[in-house]
């Protein structure tokens, strides 16, 4: 079991995914999966607004995604809210690394 | 005022991800029970990040969360856990309990995280 949703909010180009819940151990694989298949066929927003927890297995495996996206010349878009993604972000100092945007519609334009 | 428990709590889980939320619920439970509100969201992060380092370094046959109730606050310590789990990583569990809660050491086999309440 576990206490993540992820849904596809958009089916055009970018995909915009939306997770909500809790991103840990138990639940990473199953983002890790959407975001691997979504980004094999372009560009992929993400909305993070409703995450109410992420640790860092959470971010190795945005990260890693966004090293997928960008060997593909595809672009990963995140959008974010003030909350724990910012706060993990922001502690290990890899915001600057990730596109960030704080609305989806700032998302899709961008990626 | 109400009466403070004494504890100390303790949680024994099996290295199973699936914990993952039982621990977190666990010491955010007992951190607003003791009034620690602010921190919930901090303490949460914290032992979620020691158990996972713990459940992944595949030595523990069980890991424990305890939380000692301290006049000025709370100390939760997780275990085993060793210096050095994941540190081939970009994010080590130790340089991020720290960043979140000073003080933050390894001792005892484990990891231990004082835990200071503002107004306590």
């Amino acid at each position: 079991m576990t206490h993540l949703s992820i849904s596809e909010e958009r089916s055009d180009d970018p995909i915009v995914l939306k997770a909500v819940g809790e991103i840990d151990l138990a639940s990473a694989p199953e983002l890790e999966t959407q975001l691997t298949s979504g980004l094999a066929a372009g560009s992929v927003v993400v909305n993070l607004t409703e995450v109410t927890f992420i640790d860092s297995t959470g971010l190795r495996v945005l990260l890693a995604a966004h090293e997928q996206a960008t060997e593909q010349g595809h672009k990963l878009g995140l959008v974010v809210a003030t909350g724990p993604v910012t706060k993990l972000l922001s502690i290990t100092g890899v915001d600057g690394h990730l596109h960030l945007f704080d609305s989806v519609e700032a998302a899709r334009s961008n990626v | 005022m109400s009466e403070r428990p004494v504890g100390p709590f303790e949680l024994r889980i099996p290295p199973d991800p699936k914990h993952l939320s039982t621990a977190r619920l666990f010491i955010s439970s007992l951190a607003r029970v003791i009034g620690l509100d602010d921190l919930v969201d901090d303490l949460r992060l914290a032992v979620s990040e020691a158990v996972s380092a713990a459940i992944l370094s595949g030595s523990a046959e069980e890991i424990v969360v305890v939380g000692a109730i301290a006049p000025d606050g709370l100390t939760v310590a997780v275990k085993p856990l060793a210096e050095g789990v994941r540190s081939d990583d970009r994010f080590d569990v130790g340089s991020i309990v720290s960043a979140l809660f000073d003080g933050a050491r390894y001792e005892d086999g484990g990891i231990v995280i004082p835990v200071a309440g503002s107004e306590a």
